[in-house]
């Protein structure tokens, strides 16, 4: 198009000039100015006859004035589909020229993935029309925890789509090892769980890869930081010497925990234990005794045993957080607490696994018989629950405290035969269940899925404080804005300039977080921006389509015929001329 | 005649290339040899075709034989002409003039380019024999020649120009030195390993530095302080370095095979085996014993126990088996027949063996222990346990030994009494035989043969006509019913099941009149019911308590003044931290990876962690030493970032994450709520609203 454009522009000055020079070098110089009029316009005429000339003209809105914004992803064929449908008046704009797309249009259809919340901000009150891609091959959703305690589990699910017609393998690998893999057949669309305990402490970047045999298609990042455990104070009350509390001692403090241990061996005679603590009186419980305690676990009968004081003590205690561990015996249903929980017995039943809450795998069985159980109450969480869900261990909350009622009595038998693992997870997951809450008063979200660099990144942190001036990230403040409902909450963005850990450094604590590059996670990033593209559509339809009634425009060609009389005319009055001065 | 020769030679090649290219095909034979073949193919294609032999004579026959024009003239023409009568060379005259006219025969020339033909396509289809690429050679090779563990390319430093490794096993493991011109070796366990090390120029001094602790030097072979030798019997495995003057190079592997202690598994007879009345008293042993070098010898340990109770009685014995061990081979099937009479064993006695192997660096084996019993019949005969314990079912082992009894008083009578008493007596036996087994069917609740047609006469009653459940009781057997159902185990209901074939084959035999033949089944069922009968029984033995004499006077008083509170005041220690610096160590090569500058503190827990990785490498050199070097060339160049190879952090890395287990879990604080007083307001609120 271009150089015939500038054929007909060259030929027409040239003719022009040839005219014009003619015209000069005439000797009558009668009506001079009148002869180069009308050979200019007569060259104009003729040229643009060859050229179209675009004019912007009003439309009326049924008109159908649409443009296609290319975005990433988009389907050669299909852009290609609608635009033989539509006709060739359709502008077809590519991504990075969005800011200059006509407002005025009836209809953008945006082809391929779609556009980030902050892109189709820019597009302002255009009709959209969004034609999807179909789903690439590979990780659809993914979601893992970023950051996890020594000890704890990293599981990685999703869903994977297969598209090929290969079986695909996921295997995640770390540390240059293979640590779990799975097959996904052809042709077909899998949930998919990918889980190993990490070894490091610290950050590290896992990675997900997807194979057909040995060609890797996909390697995408998974950064995991493991946060060491914050060992806990505990104090244990028992009424009588026995095991379970023995081996409950020597575990935790070999584990580093810091544990207080008050043993009755006679009346008003005791056995103290200090295990990684200070000693402190212990003969009489008070309130500021307690303060320095998570955790505080004792039997019931030794419950019963305290004076309505201590009993006051703990209440109150309890309210404030502390946790409180009751092992069960039948001698004092009636203690403090021990009464929220009704048992009942069911003899005859054979020990079987135990199941929890929060552990994937049943525990062994316990040797011996267990027939005391836990009735099911509203406000209660049952904790380990045997294979014909009869409630061993439950749970309940006392104001900010929760208390853990427990009727098994025996789990030194799972050390005693060499099940460490198992004995390790049932303490674990009641203590856990049980700790105080404290640490820093600190919460930090990234809103959308996964930050990624050159791209907003809204934070949203909470924080008691009630002037929070602002947090850093990799040494660049970022500004926080105050929640005007809710104080504790501040929100602010910022556009992380590289990819990698990057610290959020907040005054008391730092908060890594992992900024992912551009390539990172694609096919997720895709369906991102697919679903906010729909959701801005969504939003757009809702407020009402009285907004998009503006007047249109278009540019259309004006009639060559018009260039033609011109021409004619010009060359009749230059005819004319030649004769009248000839005469 | 020069034809001839040519197209043999022609043939013969062919045949050489066709043949040599097929061998070297499939056997991987030079291709040198196709020469040889040809002139031996030319040589037997000129046996066959005697083309020297053939005279001119022949040649005039056969053209006479070919072409009538001639008139069986042709040998005319080798005649001299003027020597000829007259007639005959008219003729010879006639004969030539018909010669001139018979075209040149054109079999010679076929022949020829049928030759070339097979020249042409033997020459292409050995051509393409050698070209098509084979799998076959190309696996076997591979099996053949490659090592089986990937060979790690060792870097010599610049200075040294040979290397020799000499390695001598052992004596005892009869295997050949061997030398190898690379520093990485593997050995058997007390081998002696001899280096001979080459340098381009004199070095002052050489050592050699073992698992980065002991220091050995070389001790120079010449003046010029160019050969260098060291020697060393290997007892560890490890590493080691070679230091000059002041180059150090990198670590070589010394890897241990360690002798293993010889293997015996023993095919017949079975752990537990009871040779029973009636069955030969022999016991063929079948072992095979093997060793990863040599056996020196083996023998059988027997210790035979005789009498029971107080008046036990063992007597040892060697038994060694046929063959002397005199080769010392890795492998011995061993076999031996043991006549347990000539052991001299009675019934009731028992034979416990095992099977000693020594290898040849005198390493001891045994085997489990075996053991042999004979059964006892007498022992089945006597009353005892039937007088002093709770008689069950006396009745029917009485019967069963009646049986026995009977059926030897039997045979004992055969030779007496008439054929026709014999028989009748052996039948008798066979229905008292079947009456027992009947009765002991009872308690597996099998059907009662013999019931069935009274029922008949009481169901068939007018008065009960229509009766429904009269019918359904006398046709229905009720297994679920408390009053008929057995409460034996399922394993006494299984040895019951066992006795009551041994019954049954006993009165089989009975009834057909071998006695002799049925004795040893009834004897079997005699001894299950036995067993039947003992397990019942629970021995308690006597004992005598002792207590302490208790003190009156102290006791009741309440006084608790004297009683002490214990306390106890303990700091354990974390034995973790060897594991934890791993696990940091993790983390900081991660960060290596992406930023490539550490803290001098991150460098020291890398420090810490390579003497762990030595330890390691000391132990496994092969499987942790690359690593330890790469671990090495990391804390070498971790100041200048640019040299850090991504490969180098990943070898460490994989053998640093294989080193430990993961973590236990540990419970942990909760995290607070970061929203001030707000949820512990709503929690209270909550309390309030559901007091209990």
């Amino acid at each position: 198009m271009i150089p015939w454009n500038y054929i007909v522009i060259g030929l027409s000055l040239l003719l022009l000039i040839s005219l014009c020079t003619a015209e000069i070098k005439r000797v009558n110089k009668a009506r001079l100015a009148g002869r180069l009029l009308a050979s200019a316009l007569a060259v104009a005429g003729l040229a643009f006859m060859a050229l179209p000339v675009l004019i912007r003209k009003n439309i009326p809105q049924e008109n159908n004035s649409r443009a296609i914004l290319l975005t990433e992803g988009y389907s050669k064929d299909s852009v290609e589909n609608f635009l033989k449908n539509t006709g060739e008046k359709t502008l077809v704009y590519p991504l990075d020229s969005i800011a200059s797309i006509d407002t005025n249009i009836t209809a953008l259809h945006i082809f391929g993935n779609g556009l980030a919340a902050d892109q189709l901000n820019l597009l302002k009150e255009i009709p959209l029309v969004f034609h999807p891609s179909k789903m690439q091959n590979g990780v659809v959703a993914v979601h893992w925890k970023q950051t996890l305690l020594a000890g704890e589990k990293l599981r990685v699910q999703g869903f994977f789509s297969n598209t090929l017609a290969v079986p695909l393998k996921i295997s995640l690998i770390g540390f240059n090892t293979t640590l779990d893999s799975m097959i996904i057949p052809a042709k077909q669309s899998n949930a998919f769980e990918l889980g190993s305990t990490p070894k490091h402490t610290g950050r590290a970047v896992f990675s997900l890869l997807m194979m057909n045999n040995n060609d890797t298609l996909t390697n995408e990042p998974i950064p995991i930081n493991i946060k060491p455990v914050d060992t806990l104070n505990i104090l244990v009350l028992s009424a009588s010497p026995d095991f379970e509390h023995k081996f409950l001692k020597n575990w935790l403090s070999q584990k580093g925990y810091s544990v207080a241990g008050r043993t009755r061996i006679s009346k008003e005679k005791f056995e103290k234990t200090f295990l990684n603590i200070a000693s402190v009186p212990l003969e009489r419980i008070t309130g500021s005794l307690l303060n320095r305690f998570d955790i505080l676990v004792s039997d019931a009968s030794e419950l019963a045993a305290l004076s309505k004081s201590e009993e006051a003590a703990i209440h109150a205690q309890v309210q404030e957080g502390m946790g409180l561990l009751i092992n069960a015996d039948s001698v004092a249903p009636s203690a403090v607490y021990a009464a929220r929980f009704t048992q009942y017995s069911s003899p005859g039943k054979q020990s079987s696994l135990l199941f929890a809450r929060d552990l994937s795998n049943p525990l062994a069985a316990l040797p011996g018989e267990q027939n005391i159980y836990i009735r099911n109450k509203p406000g209660e969480q049952p904790l380990i629950l045997n294979a014909y869900s009869n409630i061993l261990v439950s749970s309940s909350m006392e104001s900010l405290g929760t208390i853990v009622f427990s009727t098994i009595n025996n789990t030194y038998s799972w050390m005693l035969s060499g099940n460490n693992g198992d004995y390790s997870r049932f303490w674990s997951s009641l203590l856990q269940k049980a700790a105080k809450r404290s640490g820093p008063h600190f919460n930090m979200l990234v809103n959308g899925s996964l930050p990624t660099m050159n791209a907003q990144v809204d934070l949203n942190c909470e924080h008691a404080a009630i002037d929070l001036a602002g947090i850093k990230v990799d040494g660049s403040p970022v500004s926080l804005q105050q929640n005007p409902q809710l104080p504790f909450q501040w929100q602010g963005t910022f556009w992380p300039p590289g990819p990698g850990w990057q610290i959020v450094d907040f005054a008391e604590v730092q908060f890594p977080l992992y900024v992912f590059a551009k390539d990172d996670w694609k096919n997720i990033a895709a369906i991102d921006k697919t679903r906010q593209t729909y959701q801005y559509i969504h939003r757009k339809n809702n407020q009402g389509k009285k907004d998009f009634q503006v007047q249109k425009y278009t540019r259309t060609a004006l009639p060559r015929y018009y260039f033609l009389l011109i021409f004619i005319t010009c060359c009749c009055f230059l005819w004319v001329e030649k004769k009248l001065s000839a005469s | 005649m020069a034809a001839s020769l040519l197209l043999s030679f022609l043939l013969s090649i062919s045949f050489a290339y066709v043949v040599t290219s097929g061998l070297h095909k499939f056997f991987g034979i030079s291709l040198w040899w196709t020469i040889p073949v040809s002139f031996v193919a030319f040589i037997v294609l000129l046996f066959l075709d005697r083309s020297w032999k053939i005279t001119e004579r022949e040649v005039a026959r056969s053209l006479n034989s070919k072409y009538p024009v001639l008139e069986e003239s042709a040998e005319l023409l080798l005649q001299p002409f003027p020597d000829l009568p007259f007639l005959q060379q008219l003729q010879a005259t006639k004969t030539e003039q018909a010669l001139q006219a018979i075209p040149t025969p054109v079999c010679a020339c076929s022949k020829f380019s049928f030759r070339v033909l097979i020249f042409g396509v033997a020459l292409m289809f050995g051509i393409g024999l050698t070209l098509v690429p084979d799998e076959s050679i190309k696996k076997n090779t591979s099996q053949s020649y490659l090592p089986a563990k990937p060979v790690r390319i060792e870097k010599l430093p610049a200075a040294i120009s040979a290397v020799t490794v000499r390695i001598f096993p052992p004596a005892y493991t009869a295997r050949p030195s061997r030398s190898q011109d690379q520093m990485n070796f593997s050995a058997e366990e007390g081998a002696t390993v001899q280096w001979q090390i080459k340098t381009s120029s004199a070095i002052k001094n050489i050592f050699f530095i073992f698992n980065d602790s002991k220091t050995v030097a070389l001790t120079p072979l010449n003046k010029e302080h160019t050969l260098w030798s060291a020697g060393k019997v290997l007892d560890a495995p490890g590493f080691y370095q070679l230091k000059m003057d002041t180059v150090i190079s990198e670590l070589y592997t010394m890897e241990m095979v360690k002798d293993q202690l010889p293997t015996i598994s023993i095919q017949t007879p079975k752990p537990n085996t009871l040779i029973d009345f009636g069955q030969p008293k022999k016991l063929v042993l079948n072992a095979l014993v093997t060793d990863d070098y040599g056996i020196k010898n083996a023998a059988v340990f027997a210790t035979i126990s005789t009498g029971r109770g107080e008046g036990v009685k063992f007597a040892q014995q060697q038994i060694n088996f046929e063959g002397a061990f005199g080769s010392q081979l890795s492998k011995y099937q061993l076999r031996k027949m043991i006549d347990l009479a000539a052991l001299g064993m009675q019934p009731g006695d028992e034979l416990y063996f095992y099977v000693k192997a020594i290898d040849s660096k005198l390493q001891e084996k045994r085997s489990d222990i075996y053991i042999v019993s004979i059964a006892d019949t007498a022992q089945l005969m006597s009353m005892e346990g039937l007088l002093n314990g709770i008689p069950i079912k006396p009745e029917y082992f009485r019967s069963q030994r009646q049986i026995i009894i009977e059926s030897e008083q039997l045979i004992k009578d055969k030779n007496k009494i008439g054929k026709e008493v014999f028989r009748n007596r052996s039948n008798n036996l066979g229905i008292d035989q079947k009456l027992l087994r009947l009765r002991y069917g009872k308690f597996l609740g099998e059907e009662n043969e013999s019931n069935e047609d009274q029922e008949v006469g009481t169901i068939a009653d007018g008065k009960d006509f229509g009766n429904a459940e009269k019918i359904l009781d006398a046709y229905t057997d009720k297994h679920d019913d408390a009053e008929t159902v057995d409460f034996f185990e399922i394993s006494t209901k299984n040895q019951l099941k066992a006795t009551l074939t041994e019954m049954w084959n006993a009165e089989l035999k009975l009834r057909v009149f071998k006695p002799e033949e049925a004795l040893p089944y009834e004897y079997k069922a005699l001894r299950l019911l036995k067993d039947l009968q003992q397990k019942s029984r629970a021995y308690v033995a006597k004992t005598s308590i002792a207590t302490t004499p208790l003190k009156p006077e102290k006791r009741l008083t309440a006084e608790l003044d004297k009683i002490i509170q214990p306390f106890r005041q303990i700091t354990i220690q974390q034995n973790n931290q060897k594991e934890e610096a791993i696990r940091t160590a993790l983390s900081i090569l991660e960060q290596l990876k992406k930023h490539g500058d550490i803290s001098v503190q991150s460098a020291s827990v890398l420090q810490k962690v390579s003497q762990q990785l030595a330890n390691k490498a000391v132990a496994s050199p092969a499987e942790y030493l690359p690593a330890l070097q790469a671990l090495k060339k990391i804390l070498g160049t971790v100041q200048f970032q640019p040299l850090l190879s991504m490969e180098n952090i990943s070898v460490v890395e994989k053998a640093l994450h294989k080193m430990i287990d993961p973590p236990a879990i540990l419970p942990s604080a909760n995290k607070r709520a970061a929203n001030g007083n707000l949820s512990k307001e709503y929690f209270k609120t909550l309390d309030k609203l559901n007091p209990e």
